[in-house]
């Protein structure tokens, strides 16, 4: 199997396999515009970045001996609880926001898909104020329109919110 | 290019700046998140409202329009996030006076259309438009009284909700109370959510009032108008003049158009079914050698078209899906279904209930929509794919198995039918 030298932003090289390079839309369009012989430079993507999307695919692999199933097709729930698992816990929600915009750069759609999962969850019960601290949101609402809104979904503000 | 990458705290901030990368979050949030996440901003606001719409169905659930107990289960799918003990119906059946029961008409878009049907002395109906997902209700007192019960008087509710124009609904009611054969007028109000009123149309006399009273309960939203089917099972006869099967009667599609206000009527008699015509003749073709019987009918909406499916007991397996012209010049045949190849392949049920039609839309490649058919057999719902003719099979989690024979056999009755629904946001008013 063929393998793609790629370099990220601090220098350092990784060798992918290619089935595994052609998964990132990025790097593809890269490699049909050069040769494969080259090595792909990746100034937006940092090493540990690199190392994690290395485990991911290591991991899928596993996973789908394990399952005996293909995984890169999406929303398969198995999958989704394993990668969860796997991933939620050595990864701080700074890396993973740092992680979510590499991939999303680099075109992964598989694992892209996961990410954005696992943001959702570690989202979901943050309060509306730290939410629009945390994304840089704008607050646009005039107290009566926000006021408003809190009655319409009253129902969604009770129960348990976690401040963040 | 990047910024953040000096400083991570704004990393979320960037991810949070592409607009697809958010979206793509946000679908995965739970609708509770969701619905206090709309308070964040007014961009928010409407990326949280395009998530569910009709561009992204995601059908979670399936409601039969009359319950035998006071269970008012549902058939939920498995993609959804509902839990087991979800039982908003009942709920629903907590505010409604005691001896009254509740039935569904109508599933659109996110809200569910319920008429609460008294057996005590009642003048006026209630109408009540339910959202499951947030379980809001708004009760709406009917502008009609039931005066007389002749047998030809009825009165029709439907719900127009489309969340892609309007976070309004209108709930239409056509009625006419005369006595036997007296022609009368069909008498039309709509209500709006918007001024939380009544108007009254003044229309012109109608036509063929008769074929308004054999209508099937449920109308189907679809492309800015009500529509009504009427309850006419099969409607086939045989011309041993022509030696083929006929429809003894031409049916006609009811519809009311919300822009223009008006009420048309359609010729529409759809074909004759293949199951049908390739029955075999016998006595030189003057006559079949067996009798069709009606099974099953189903008619919906699905990517701003209307749907029709009959089925027939002598070849339940067999169908055809019929659409209806963008026009209203009739119906034609889209797919010829044969689910015998998913039969062989799931031995242990012989028996399938159509659910709906539902529009799988690509992400990547819009163009490329096709119609999967959910079917439901005892413990598992199947989604089958009509142009690739592949199908993926979902479990049913029930905790009372038994329930779900029990809708199905009221439904062969044809007393029974299912509506889907889909997770919304959608708000009823106060």
């Amino acid at each position: 199997m063929k393998k793609i030298s790629v370099r990220t932003s601090d220098g350092q090289e990784f060798e992918l396999e290619e089935n595994l390079a052609m998964e990132s839309a990025t790097i593809k369009t890269s490699l049909d515009a050069f040769s494969r012989d080259d090595i792909i430079l990746l100034p937006n993507v940092n090493s540990w970045e690199m190392v994690k999307i290395i485990e991911f695919f290591t991991k899928v692999q596993e996973l789908e001996t394990k399952f005996g199933v293909k995984f890169m097709e999406k929303k398969e729930g198995r999958f989704l609880e394993a990668f969860q698992a796997e991933f939620d816990k050595d990864l701080s929600d700074d890396n993973l926001y740092c992680l979510l915009w590499t991939v999303d750069y680099l075109g992964i759609e598989v694992l892209l898909e996961n990410l954005c999962h696992l943001m959702a969850e570690r989202t979901k019960n943050k309060t509306v104020e730290s939410c629009r601290n945390l994304f840089g949101v704008q607050h646009d609402y005039t107290p009566e329109e926000e006021a408003e809104i809190r009655e319409d979904y009253s129902w969604a503000f009770e129960g348990p919110e976690i401040e963040e | 290019m990047s910024s953040f990458r000096s400083d991570s705290s704004g990393a979320a901030e960037a991810v949070a700046n592409i607009e697809d990368l958010l979206t793509q979050i946000l679908v995965s949030v739970p609708l509770r998140s969701l619905a206090r996440f709309k308070c964040i901003s007014t961009h928010w606001r409407s990326l949280i409202s395009d998530l569910h719409t009709v561009k992204n169905p995601k059908i979670s659930t399936f409601f039969p329009s009359k319950f035998q107990d006071e269970s008012y289960e549902s058939i939920p799918l498995g993609n959804s996030q509902i839990p087991s003990c979800w039982n908003p119906l009942k709920i629903l059946n907590n505010s409604i006076p005691d001896g009254s029961e509740l039935r569904i008409l109508q599933s659109c878009n996110g809200l569910l259309l319920c008429l609460c049907v008294t057996t005590k002395e009642r003048r006026h109906d209630v109408v009540y438009v339910f959202n499951p997902t947030t379980n809001q209700f708004r009760a709406i007192s009917s502008p009609r009284v039931r005066e007389n019960m002749s047998l030809s008087a009825f009165t029709h509710y439907a719900l127009a909700f489309d969340p892609c124009k309007s976070p309004h609904y209108k709930v239409i009611c056509v009625s006419n109370f005369f006595y036997c054969y007296d022609r009368g007028h069909h008498q039309i109000d709509i209500y709006s959510s918007e001024t939380g009123e009544w108007k009254h149309l003044d229309t012109p006399f109608f036509p063929s009032p008769l074929h308004f009273n054999r209508i099937r309960e449920g109308a189907v939203y679809c492309n800015g108008a009500v529509h009504w089917m009427r309850n006419v099972g099969g409607n086939l006869s045989f011309s041993d003049a022509r030696n083929e099967f006929i429809r003894h009667e031409t049916d006609v599609l009811h519809y009311f158009d919300i822009g223009q206000e008006r009420l048309g009527l359609v010729s529409a008699t759809p074909p004759i079914p293949l199951v049908v015509r390739n029955i075999p003749l016998k006595d030189s073709g003057k006559s079949p050698t067996e009798w069709p019987t009606f099974d099953q009918r189903y008619f919906g909406e699905s990517g701003g078209h209307l749907y029709l499916i009959e089925t027939y007991k002598h070849c339940k397996t067999q169908f055809d899906v019929m659409e209806m012209e963008r026009d209203y010049s009739g119906w034609f045949v889209k797919y010829h279904v044969d689910l015998n190849p998913l039969f062989t392949a799931l031995p242990s049920s012989n028996d399938s209930v159509i659910l709906c039609l539902s529009q799988e839309k690509e992400k990547h490649n819009e163009e490329d929509s096709s119609a999967d058919l959910l079917l439901h057999m005892p413990g598992k719902v199947i989604s089958y794919n009509l142009r690739n003719k592949t199908f993926k099979t979902s479990v049913v989690e029930s905790a009372n198995e038994k329930l779900f024979f029990d809708i199905d056999s009221r439904f062969f009755c044809s007393e029974v039918v299912m509506y889907p629904y889909m997770e919304s946001l959608a708000c009823v008013g106060r």
